[in-house]
């Protein structure tokens, strides 16, 4: 049965999928440890743009996970930067849902996955632990699911902004050039 | 989890676009900025010295604000805390600065009416997570629509409000038109009444709006109404046939009528509707709450003094109830926000910061200090409950089958009469003696009370004045079962050294939260200024003794901004007292005795008149 501390969000469901996909016939019994690293704290995670970095620690060993996210579509990103007014962004499961009615499905695509472990598998349990770790940072704040797709960066810099058009609350802070601090950027 | 790109305020460098662009800055060397603060609409300013934050501009208080700025190495930006001075935009004009930066410039250039580019400088307030900055637009939107609100309430109003209120009502309208609702969580005493006043008034013309508060509070949004917007019509409903309602009406009700009579309000679509002291509302199941959820309206507004954020299932209703598509699930609420904080999660505080930010203003008074006169009045007017009503009615007939009689006798009666009816207006119980329950009878006790409860919660000592010994115990024994509190005393049957030994408990840090003072006793010499809040529970006749009073926390060493509240009973004598305040406060040399010989003085009719209840539906 699936546990329900992970992925209680529909943005954080998407990160669990990876580890429990629906394709998967049979139980896999490497899950519940996987979510009890994720749960004690084992996974530390940081972002570099839309690379997830994360040191997960079994045992005494360490490993490192890298996953590489796909840029979310510029589609998708318009999709819901439209919805999103320009307002600060409040990711509620209706929004996810409205977003993938319209077509546009915001579910991350990764681009490649490496883990550090000389275990040969393609799934081994360090990976799996990262993708609950995300789920579970994703259902505290939904905005990292659209930060780790390249979100920010697309709709604040990029040639068509698709925010343009109405007043954006907020701009990322590594999308601003210091140069531009005291004297205003033509 | 430590490491993540969610840093917490001040600590962690963000990588600027690795664009590799040094370029040499043209202020790096020295310089004033000017960084506009939305929601207070004040300018923060500050100065830039040698790659680093220097000392706020000498023009004022220095106050502490989180902005981005650069490195030293001007390669990144950061959240910092800056000592600024807050100025007021009238202010910025003239403000005498030495060597004013770009943003300076920009801003004035603003308030003259250009729309120069702003540098970030000019935009620099950080969200509550620390990771994105206000934009360019945004202030500037901003800053032009709140001017442009500021004309417009010149001539809608007939009070002049403050920058930020004029704020608060530009925030109340974007965030309506955005989101359909609004949490207006100011602090009490920053005028969230005369706010939403402004905006009720703005939305008059396209419908009718519907405003419910506690139902001691129903005649002092009628009495505020009438004063700052006498273009409203103000109705109020205790149940019944609704009066009639078009274009200009707002209908003034209370909570328990709408729990009973809700259906009676259904039928019509309301403009807005608006919930003041919304805490009212806390708990979703309850029938009071199912009322209100089931009002048809435009636009729902929520005024609350109470600081929300530690009562995290209160603020999910407050949300719920005025943007249920935006917090809809109560589960998800509770799992990420209130769980994490109860935990203690620093990280957690800010993300709800954030997740609110949206639809919930929520002002500190020292935040806006520069804006605020030293002391606050808030003159209150409380209704009468039927129990009081009917006391009330039944002693003054009595007095007229009676008469007065003359001479000193009269004077004597005269006295004796507006002492019951005033304690009427205190409490019933002081006069039928049935002192058992003592919430729900007094209009003016039940306000009193949520005004300190709110203070209570605020960390804020109060200060609660009153002419009568016997009003003084019954507030001390009502304060000890509401809240647990053990206010002393102040009196003047009490001896010397336990008068200093109050004063000196009341001044520790730890001391007593409330204390109640004989106004007599009291009202001199005493330095109290651990209280910053004063509630003067009955009026008097000359408005200098309340002032000395009050006095007692606004003096040398009150370092906060003071607030005074009086309770005038509606209807009642005391509101022929609080009017002889207008035109007393002028002469200082009136003594007590004489307002009541005055009074004597009239013929039976005429003095009759005075005391009667002024019944105003």
């Amino acid at each position: 049965m699936a546990d329900h501390d992970y992925g209680y969000t529909t943005w954080g469901k998407d990160w669990v999928r990876f580890a429990e996909s629906l394709r998967q016939t049979r139980p896999d019994p490497q899950l519940p440890s996987a979510r009890r690293m994720a749960r004690d704290g084992k996974v530390q995670i940081t972002f570099d743009d839309r690379t997830v970095r994360a040191v997960v620690q079994r045992g005494r060993g360490t490993s490192v996970v890298t996953i590489e996210v796909a840029p979310m579509s510029a589609e998708a990103t318009a999709e819901i930067s439209r919805r999103l007014s320009g307002i600060q962004p409040l990711l509620t499961d209706d929004l996810y849902r409205a977003v993938a009615d319209a077509g546009h499905p915001p579910a991350p695509v990764l681009d490649s996955v490496d883990c550090s472990c000389p275990a040969g598998t393609p799934r081994c349990v360090h990976e799996l632990a990262v993708y609950y770790d995300m789920a579970r940072r994703i259902d505290d704040d939904p905005r990292i699911a659209l930060d780790v797709q390249g979100f920010f960066h697309a709709s604040a810099g990029g040639g068509q902004a698709p925010a343009e058009a109405t007043a954006q609350r907020w701009i990322a802070l590594n999308s601003l050039d210091p140069a531009a601090y005291f004297t205003a950027a033509e | 989890m430590t490491a993540s790109t969610l840093p917490k305020t001040g600590q962690q460098l963000i990588p600027a676009d690795a664009k590799g662009t040094r370029q040499k800055l043209p202020e790096a060397r020295s310089a004033g900025q000017a960084t506009y603060l939305p929601d207070r609409h004040m300018f923060a300013l500050w100065t830039w010295s040698g790659g680093a934050v220097g000392a706020a501009p000498p023009v004022g208080d220095v106050e502490t604000v989180p902005l981005v700025v650069p490195t030293p190495d001007l390669g990144r930006l950061r959240v910092a805390d800056v000592d600024c001075v807050l100025v007021e935009p009238d202010r910025l004009v003239a403000v005498p600065l030495d060597s004013p930066g770009r943003s300076v410039d920009a801003w004035r250039s603003w308030i003259a009416g250009g729309e120069p580019a702003l540098p970030i400088a000019a935009h620099a307030v950080p969200d509550a997570t620390g990771v994105a900055v206000t934009t360019a637009e945004h202030a500037s939107g901003v800053f032009r629509r709140t001017t442009s609100v500021g004309a417009e309430m010149r001539t809608a109003l007939t009070a002049e409000l403050r920058p930020y209120q004029v704020r608060g009502v530009s925030w109340l309208r974007e965030t309506i038109e955005t989101h359909g609702g609004a949490v207006l969580a100011d602090e009490m005493g920053l005028g969230k009444t005369l706010q939403t006043i402004g905006c009720v008034a703005g939305r008059a013309e396209k419908g009718p709006q519907l405003l419910v508060c506690p139902t001691s509070l129903v005649g002092n949004w009628a009495h505020e109404i009438a004063r700052f917007a006498p273009g409203l019509r103000a109705a109020i409903w205790r149940g019944g046939p609704l009066p009639e309602v078009g274009n200009g009406t707002v209908v003034l009700t209370g909570y328990p009528t709408l729990r009973m009579h809700g259906p009676a309000l259904a039928g019509i679509r309301w403009r807005t509707a608006v919930f003041d002291e919304a805490q009212a509302l806390k708990n979703p199941r309850t029938q009071v709450s199912k009322a209100a959820r089931t009002i048809a309206a435009g636009a729902r507004i929520a005024l609350t003094g109470t600081p929300v954020e530690n009562h995290l299932d209160e603020l999910w209703a407050l949300l719920n109830l005025v943007a249920p598509h935006l917090f809809g699930n109560r589960a998800q609420f509770r799992r990420r926000f209130v769980r994490p904080i109860s935990d203690g999660s620093p990280a957690a505080s800010a993300r709800l910061r954030g997740a609110i930010e949206p639809i919930v203003l929520m002002r500190k008074k020292s935040q806006v200090a520069g804006s605020l006169p030293p002391k606050i009045h808030a003159d209150l007017r409380c209704d009468l409950t039927e129990e009081q009503e009917r006391l009330y009615d039944r002693l003054l007939e009595q007095v007229i089958d009676d008469g007065f009689g003359s001479g000193t006798e009269r004077q004597t009666k005269v006295l004796a009469v507006l002492t019951s009816l005033k304690q009427v207006c205190n409490h019933p119980g002081l006069i039928t003696d049935d002192l058992g329950e003592l919430s729900g009878r007094s209009g003016k006790l039940d306000l009193c009370t949520d005004i300190v409860a709110s203070n209570l919660e605020n960390d804020a000592p109060t200060l609660v004045f009153t002419q009568y010994r016997q009003t003084g115990e019954l507030l001390v024994r009502h304060f000890a079962e509401r809240f647990g509190v053990n206010a002393p005393f102040f009196h003047g049957g009490l001896n010397q050294e336990r008068r200093a030994d109050i004063v000196r408990r009341f001044q520790s840090d730890d001391g007593p939260k409330v204390l109640v003072l004989s106004l007599k006793a009291g009202g001199t010499g005493l330095t109290l200024t651990r209280a910053a809040d004063v509630i003067h529970f009955d009026r008097w006749w000359n408005p200098a003794v309340e002032a000395q009073a009050s006095d007692r926390v606004h003096r040398i060493g009150q370092t906060r901004t003071v607030t005074v509240t009086t309770l005038t009973t509606g209807t009642t004598v005391e509101e022929h007292i609080a009017a002889m305040h207008d035109h007393k406060s002028a002469l200082s040399d009136i003594t007590d005795t004489s307002s009541v010989a005055e009074l004597t003085r009239l013929d039976d009719d005429r003095l009759i008149e005075v005391l009667r209840r002024k019944r105003v539906d």
